[in-house]
């Protein structure tokens, strides 16, 4: 009887949202908010009117299918079957109707959306085939939305009936939704941008044109001078250079302070964890900056060798030595944070095995441990690879005449040239980067995921490291502490001194210009200038967190916890927006989303959804080596107590998952806060953000107002991240004994 | 095979459950589990036990067959639906929870209102001892005071079938004995349906109604402890259940053998035993624990034989030996009571109750 009520219930709600869907709320989207709710007075409007209305007098025939295919469903849902009393296989073949009848719902609501544009038909080929029809239609809107969910719920519905997911709705529901959602926020404008490199200038398809596009010397010149970065070589080639110069260099150094940490008896162990963590709350241009107040024309290194040996200054830093050196210090801390677990998981038994058969430190290091990390060092090396090629703040800051793919990109976007097509094949090429990376590193560590730690009994000592590898671990680590100390110190300074370089005394006008409030007629103004994109950051951030971690954590239960085919192509494509750089993913959401169906370009919400699906990945990952940590028998202790798939994600997985969950939160807030590659393409004057806002001070040269915007940018994520431990960590957490899997590796695998 | 059917009762008609690894985990079983009676699954690791209990709860759903609750075809409802609770192997108690919330977390969301369930669980609580641990979180108690709430937990929906997944595995050998006999009291006064997944015989014999002993994937044979132990019909459980030594022995055809007997030659002996079920038996299947050494004292109509000791070691209360017999076949023998081991390449003669050999396939 339970079960019976519960089904009939979640049969309403699909039902209800499908009629309220079609009857009550506007089916196009408003030109104006939805949430001021001015649509409810003209709901007879040609724009606001729904879709019965808008079938009946403004000439929508096309949506008639939409109320018919719920008329279809009412009909088999009136004669539920009842499965004790049912023949055997009735149940299945109800369940496929009312399946099939979901699945064309909502895929109709879609299909319409793209077949029928502003103008008609969208291509001839459907004008051909299809009956005329009088007048187009814009992007959805909030109607649209919710009928296609309703058919998606009917489509779950009839999926479950069908006896898959154990019967269950919600899993079935959050499979569905998760899927569409990713398709059509990662997958469709991955495929829209490389398509749009493929198109001629008339919109053909053209191979000429992709290959006029592709074969340019401007992208494939290789010359000598590709090594040091100089001119007169191509910008993929650069691109590819700089990567795998930064991989290499993060790995190293990531390790040797790894090695530090770990493995020696180094006091400052606290301070480079500490450190470690900066760059993940700072936001770009920040170390950009300070390398050049260091190392620039006017850099105190170069004013002090030039008064001190009459060394004239040099434009060294801008170009490869640069971007090279400012990502080394960006994303090292990345490569750290992925290798020390690794190194912490060498089980010491097997050196100790080693060094009792005789090999000395150097050879059991040789042979033994590097070779048991290599997994982790060849995964360090993807991270630090992806990091650079999707790099955007740093090449347009420090490249000069250095030109790499992600700045090319914008170039071809925002430039005076706004050259789709070639925005269309250089993404091609950057995703083939991130793509080929991926393979080789699955390549070479296909047959070596070692079990590092047993578990259980590995009490033995880590053995001391070679004598030149710890020298050198002190030896680059020391400095590379130092240095990272000096950098954000000097941003500080730079941050209280009226113009950095040439008038050094105490100011706070750079927070005041930011972040003035005055008092006037109406009360408070905030007349400071940065406060508009702080607090749009902040909205989107705040909005975009917890929506990555639910759809995070439901993507990797679904991983982690059903089976179904196809579940493979699955996880590739949550974990899909982890290998496209920042760049591509900003110029596919324009051109994916800047005409109908879908048309949020300029709004809020395309920031939002790019924050969402840009993060995910660290959310899944996250998710699924927590799942991984909860015995699968709790689960399914709380199914046989009579709680369906909602109930137990609800009462038991998500208190389990708290961890974890916080991790995905403050990840998503944290990266959404800093993120520039993106959404660059994406602002509008309204959404404009945090980080484009100093962009634009950074290229003025006005870096006094773009570093206390920065600094104040870092204290209000280190509040958030105290704020959230505080809120949410602290009930009965502490009186469990299981370890708390989430934070460490969600970050670890962040990149 | 009857038909009525009560609330319990509990059946299996051809089932089969293929993961997709080729070779099914389970393979076309049927078996029937009488309402009020504790069924216990055993059979060495890997069988399919857990695998045909977690169909029964519903957490895997049978590639082809039929499952019967009450007389309803349950084959396909789901898990949260059956009126089947768990007790897991490893407890699965929820950590974040505290015994009572754990214990009241079914009722709960089964849309039970909270004061009546608390009444509930308070009852179960007292009924299985555990009164005044209520507010303790899992982690707060032993192996034995956990395994209780999760009996507890099982126990306050007042299932149809309660489903026992090898709850003494995480015990100590002590406690063992005591929480197998608490069960079994129980499961009798309660007068509930339960099936017990176990892989050790002894406890099988101890708490069960009836046995189904399982061979990869099939059931080998079903009945009592007794007559699974005292009359197998197969080498396999004969051999499973008590450690039975199996022969191949020679049948001999006489006019003058009574009814419902077989004549058999072992070695040099000639002897009449109980016809086997199973015509086609060819196999003598000779319980460790049936021989005795012939001091002349043996009663009369026993099978007298002699051996070699090749083997043999005192173990406490007796003494255990392997012996050849004249045509060169290994004995395994038990011999209760003996104080001293035999001493290799003795030789000495054996007797034992031909009413206590089976003939078996
Ligand atoms: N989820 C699964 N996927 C594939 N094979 C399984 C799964 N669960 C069990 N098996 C296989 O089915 C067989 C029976 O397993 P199980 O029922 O757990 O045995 P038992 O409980 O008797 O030890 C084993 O061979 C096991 O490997
Ligand atoms: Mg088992």
């Amino acid at each position: 009887m339970n079960r019976l009520s519960r089904d009939a219930r979640f049969r309403w709600t699909a039902l209800f949202l499908i009629a309220g869907g079609l009857a009550l709320v506007p089916w196009y989207a408003l030109q104006d908010s939805f949430f001021d709710f001015r649509w409810l007075g003209r709901l007879g409007g040609k724009d606001q009117a729904p879709a019965l209305l808008q079938i009946a007098s403004w000439g929508k025939v096309w949506l008639i299918a939409l109320p018919v295919l719920l008329l279809a469903v009412m009909g088999l849902y009136a004669r539920p079957i009842e499965p004790h009393r049912a023949a055997v296989g009735a149940m299945r073949s109800w369940g496929r109707s009312v399946a099939l009848l979901g699945g064309v719902g909502a895929l109709y609501v879609l299909g319409q959306g793209f077949a029928i544009g502003p103008r008609g038909y969208a291509t001839d080929w459907l004008s051909a085939l299809l009956p005329p029809i009088a007048g187009g239609q814009f992007g959805m809107g909030a109607g649209a939305l919710l009928v296609a969910f309703g058919f998606t719920l009917v489509c779950a519905d009839g999926i479950a009936s069908m006896g898959y997911f154990r019967g269950d709705r919600f899993v079935a529901t959050a499979l569905l939704s998760v899927t569409a959602l990713v398709v059509l926020f990662v997958f469709f404008p991955v495929v829209r941008v490389l398509w749009e490199g493929l198109l001629g200038q008339d919109r053909a398809l053209s191979f000429a044109a992709f290959w006029e596009r592709f074969s340019q010397p401007k992208l494939w010149a290789l010359s000598w001078a590709c090594l040091w970065g100089g001119s007169g070589c191509g910008v993929a080639w650069n691109t590819l250079w700089l990567a795998l110069l930064c991989a290499a260099g993060t790995t190293v150094l990531g390790l040797l302070l790894a090695l530090l940490v770990v493995r020696t008896q180094f006091p400052g162990k606290r301070l480079i964890r500490l450190v470690t963590l900066l760059p993940i709350i700072t936001p770009p241009f920040v170390v950009g900056i300070a390398l050049i107040m260091l190392f620039g024309r006017a850099g105190i290194i170069n004013e002090l060798l030039e008064w001190a040996f009459g060394i004239p200054p040099t434009r060294w830093i801008y170009g490869l030595p640069g971007v090279l050196l400012a990502q080394l210090f960006a994303f090292t801390p990345v490569a750290f944070l992925v290798l020390i677990g690794v190194v912490e998981g060498v089980s010491p038994t097997l050196e100790e095995a080693s060094q009792s058969l005789h090999a000395n430190r150097w050879q059991t290091f040789r042979h033994v441990t590097l070779p048991l990390m290599a997994p982790g060092l060849a995964n360090a090396f993807l991270v630090g690879f992806i990091e650079s090629i999707a790099d955007f703040g740093n090449p347009i800051l420090l490249g000069g005449n250095f030109g790499v793919m992600s700045t090319e990109i914008y170039f071809a976007i925002v430039g005076a040239q706004l050259d789709q097509g070639k925005a269309g094949v250089y993404s091609l090429i950057l995703l083939a980067f991130a793509l080929f990376a991926f393979w080789l590193q699955r390549r070479a560590t296909a047959r070596k995921n070692f079990v590092t730690v047993s578990g259980k009994g590995d009490t033995g000592l880590a053995s001391p490291l070679p004598d030149g590898v710890r020298r050198t671990a002190f030896a680059v680590g020391l400095p590379w502490l130092a240095l990272t100390v000096v950098l954000y110190g000097m941003c500080l300074f730079g941050a209280f001194v009226k113009i950095w370089g040439r008038d050094h005394t105490f100011t706070i006008e750079h927070f005041v210009k930011a972040f003035s409030i005055d008092y006037g007629t109406h009360g408070l103004l905030f007349t400071g200038a940065a406060w508009h994109s702080l607090g749009n950051t902040l909205l989107f951030s705040l909005a975009a967190a917890p929506l990555t971690a639910i759809v995070g954590i439901l993507s990797a239960f679904l991983i982690a916890r059903t089976r179904f085919a196809g579940q493979h192509l699955f996880e590739f494509l949550t974990l899909l927006s982890f290998a496209i750089p920042g760049t591509v993913i900003g110029v596919a959401y324009i051109f994916a989303f800047n005409v109908p169906p879908i048309e949020i370009t300029g709004t809020g919400l395309i920031i939002v959804l790019c924050f969402v699906f840009r993060n995910l990945p660290v959310g899944v990952r996250g998710g699924i080596a927590a799942f991984a940590q909860l015995d699968r028998s709790l689960d399914e202790a709380s199914t046989t107590l009579g709680a369906g798939g909602a109930t137990t994600f609800r009462r038991v997985l998500m208190p389990l998952l708290k961890p974890a969950i916080i991790g995905a939160l403050i990840y998503g807030f944290v990266r959404s806060m800093t993120t520039v590659s993106a959404i660059i393409f994406l602002v509008s004057g309204n959404t404009e953000l945090a980080t484009t806002y100093i962009i634009g001070r950074v290229i003025n040269g006005d870096y006094g107002v773009a570093i206390a915007y920065s600094a104040t940018l870092i204290m209000i994520m280190v509040l958030a991240i105290v704020l959230v431990q505080w809120l949410v960590g602290a009930r009965r957490l502490g009186r469990r004994s299981a370890a708390a899997p989430g934070l460490g590796s969600a970050v670890a695998v962040g990149g | 095979m009857t038909t009525t059917a009560n609330k319990g009762t509990l059946e299996f008609i051809n089932v089969v459950k293929d993961y997709g690894t080729g070779d099914p985990a389970v393979k076309s079983i049927s078996f029937r589990v009488e309402d009020g009676q504790l069924v216990t699954l055993l059979g060495p690791s890997g069988c399919g036990k857990t695998t045909t209990l977690r169909m029964i709860a519903g957490l895997e759903l049978p590639t082809a067959g039929q499952i019967l609750l009450g007389g309803r075809d349950v084959t396909t409802e789901s898990a949260a639906a059956r009126n089947v609770s768990l007790v897991f192997q490893s407890y699965a108690l929820f950590p974040h929870l505290t015994v009572m919330e754990n214990v009241c977390y079914g009722p709960t969301v089964q849309g039970m209102k909270k004061p009546d369930a608390i009444e509930r669980a308070n009852a179960v609580l007292k009924l299985i001892g555990l009164t005044g641990f209520e507010s303790r979180l899992p982690s707060e108690l032993s192996g034995g005071q956990q395994q209780r709430v999760a009996i507890a937990r099982a126990l306050v929906l007042e299932p149809a079938v309660l489903l026992f997944d090898e709850p003494l595995s995480n015990l100590d050998t002590k406690l063992r004995r005591h929480v197998r006999e608490e069960i079994r009291e129980l499961q009798q006064r309660l007068g509930i349906t339960c099936v017990y997944v176990t892989h050790d015989r002894e406890e099988a014999m101890a708490v069960s109604d009836q046995i189904i002993v399982m061979e990869q994937g099939r059931i080998a044979e079903q009945g009592t402890p007794g007559a699974l132990f005292f009359s197998p019909a197969t080498a396999f459980v004969a051999d499973f259940l008590s450690e039975a030594n199996v022969l191949d022995i020679e049948r001999i055809e006489a006019p003058d053998v009574p009814s419902g007997q077989c004549r058999v030659r072992l070695a040099d002996c000639v002897f009449d035993v109980e016809a086997p079920v199973r015509a086609e038996a060819r196999r003598l299947a000779l319980r460790p624990d049936i021989f005795r050494i012939d001091r002349d004292v043996s009663a009369a109509g026993w099978v007298r034989f002699p051996v070699t000791i090749s083997k043999s070691a005192f173990i406490g209360k007796g003494v255990e030996a392997e012996v050849t017999l004249s045509d060169g076949k290994n004995l395994f023998v038990f011999l209760a009571g003996e104080r001293q081991p035999l001493v290799a390449g003795q030789a000495i003669a054996l007797v034992f109750s031909p009413s206590d050999a089976r003939l078996i396939v």
